[in-house]
């Protein structure tokens, strides 16, 4: 097996109960699960209770609004082919990235788009739509094996180092004539 | 990603009109995104700056890698590694931002196993004792805040808020640093002597981060046109002399520069004339740790071959029994 970088998954995450789920980037991983754990290693080491999603990048369909002006996407035959789940996402301002916007059924993925279209009528500027099997999310009862270890680890934020006040005593006791440097030297 | 119809859609519009509304996008302040028209020299360039920037990242951990097993104690250890993983995590964004423009993971990390691949030439210099660490903080990642705060700016979407999570968590690495260096400064006459040396060695390789002098730098131009870089090299590299050398002062430590003087018309300071044979041999493969560097890199791929070959390994067998 040539080494290679694995395949590619799309990486989102919920910055809050009930919050829509926003697109985070991406990771290469061997698996589904690697892809969750290497999400976390990369987009969540700071303590954030958060839901993540991975999705491998093939499985997501996109088409930006110029394309749907352009080739309208066509709506599911209606027969008795079964339907599937769809999450939608849409990107709807310029600076911003794919945000959840809710769910549709279709029997493709591009009859799912024509329903959300319909759904969810958008100004937006780029769709993303995906089965929900090709979601693999962490579970509630993940959290503490996914966040535990970065609890309380305070000095990951900059609010932990005092330098304001340091300073501050440093330029106090410069004014106030005081020259003399601790022989202490602080041992941390 | 599938379904984009942008090849049967046919965008009749010439090159130049094409060029023109692309560069009138960026003058309005839009994010150019993954699958917008861009000229190939705007891409070109972003896909070498980009995968220089996560190169930088990923080799960035080794000078403080080092120290890891040698902290002064258990805070200090604890803090280094939230910084190294940081590194990882920033280096794993960037090559993600670079992947959107069209390069493959696969080009880039065999570029920087090759040699082939440039990244930031202050990581060629070897750290030779803990108030390394503390001068890395300060002077690196303070100089790395200012170029990435601009850059959270930058007309390119995914490299934007790549800079915007960077910024936020590279804030304690500066903060970090800074810390250690009014300790060391205000400690013992022996550490005070080691806290001036490490200012001494990292001072220089700090000011070069910015890049060559406004008047050789070639890619500028291009860069600021499009939105890329808004401010030049010698300007940040003016703030950084300004903000770092009164704080250093009142520490009552100096920078290794006989020509910085305080210019009292402009009310700032300016700094000396910087040797810039020195920027170049070390960015041709010629520094103090350049190849140590490489190395390093070459035997972390090779020892981890094992553990890639467990994941494939894993994940083939967990897709056989779930067929």
């Amino acid at each position: 097996m040539p080494d290679t970088q694995w395949p590619s998954y799309q990486v989102f995450e919920q910055p809050g109960e009930d919050r829509p789920l926003i697109h985070a980037g991406s990771v290469h991983a061997s698996d589904r699960e690697m892809a969750l754990l290497i999400a976390r290693d990369v987009f969540a080491r700071r303590p954030e209770r958060t839901t993540m999603w991975v999705v491998r990048t093939e499985a997501v369909y996109a088409r930006t609004t110029e394309e749907i002006a352009a080739s309208a996407p066509r709506v599911d035959p209606e027969t008795d082919a079964p339907e599937h789940l769809f999450h939608v996402f849409v990107k709807r301002t310029h600076k911003g990235v794919c945000v959840q916007v809710g769910q549709v059924r279709g029997q493709t993925a591009e009859g799912a788009l024509a329903a959300a279209l319909q759904a969810y009528p958008d100004e937006g500027f780029l769709w993303w739509i995906f089965p929900h099997e090709a979601v693999v999310r962490s579970e509630d009862s993940d959290r503490e094996a996914l966040y535990g270890s970065s609890e309380g680890k305070d000095f990951r934020h900059e609010s932990h180092y005092p330098v304001r006040t340091m300073m501050l005593e440093l330029r106090n006791r410069k004014r106030g004539g005081d020259s003399k440097k601790s022989d202490q030297g602080e041992n941390r | 990603m599938y379904g984009s119809t942008v090849d049967e859609v046919e965008d009749i519009r010439s090159d130049d009109e094409k060029l023109a509304a692309f560069e009138a996008r960026i003058a309005r302040g839009e994010k150019i995104e993954p699958g917008d028209w861009m000229p190939d020299e705007y891409r070109r360039q972003l896909i070498r700056m980009i995968s220089q920037h996560a190169h930088s990242e990923i080799v960035g951990q080794l000078p403080e890698g080092a120290w890891i097993t040698r902290a002064p104690n258990l805070r200090r250890k604890l803090i280094l590694l939230a910084k190294v993983q940081d590194e990882a995590g920033h280096g794993q964004y960037l090559y993600h931002a670079a992947e959107t423009l069209g390069a493959t993971r696969e080009e880039m990390i065999e570029a920087l196993l090759s040699g082939r691949a440039k990244y930031a030439s202050v990581f060629n210099y070897p750290t030779l004792n803990w108030a390394d660490n503390a001068a890395i903080g300060y002077l690196v990642d303070g100089a790395a805040i200012l170029n990435q705060t601009m850059l959270a700016r930058c007309s390119y979407g995914p490299y934007a808020r790549a800079m915007v999570r960077i910024c936020a968590e590279e804030s304690f690495h500066f903060q970090q640093g800074k810390e250690m260096v009014i300790r060391y400064s205000q400690g013992t006459v022996l550490q005070r002597k080691m806290i001036q040396d490490a200012i001494n060695r990292w001072w220089w390789p700090s000011m070069m981060m910015f890049g060559p002098h406004d008047t050789e730098s070639t890619n500028s131009q291009v860069l600021i046109r499009w939105g890329v870089k808004t401010r030049t090299n010698d300007q940040l590299r003016n703030t950084f002399v300004n903000q770092i050398v009164p704080e250093l002062h009142e520490m009552g430590l100096t920078v290794p520069d006989p020509g910085l003087q305080f210019d009292e018309d402009q009310n700032m300071w300016l700094h000396g004339p910087i040797d810039w044979d020195e920027f170049w041999r070390v960015i041709k493969g010629d520094g103090p740790c350049n190849r140590e560097r490489l190395e390093a890199r070459v035997r972390a791929h090779e020892d981890g071959a094992w553990v890639r070959a467990a994941l494939q390994a894993y994940a083939e067998k967990y897709e056989r029994t779930n067929a």
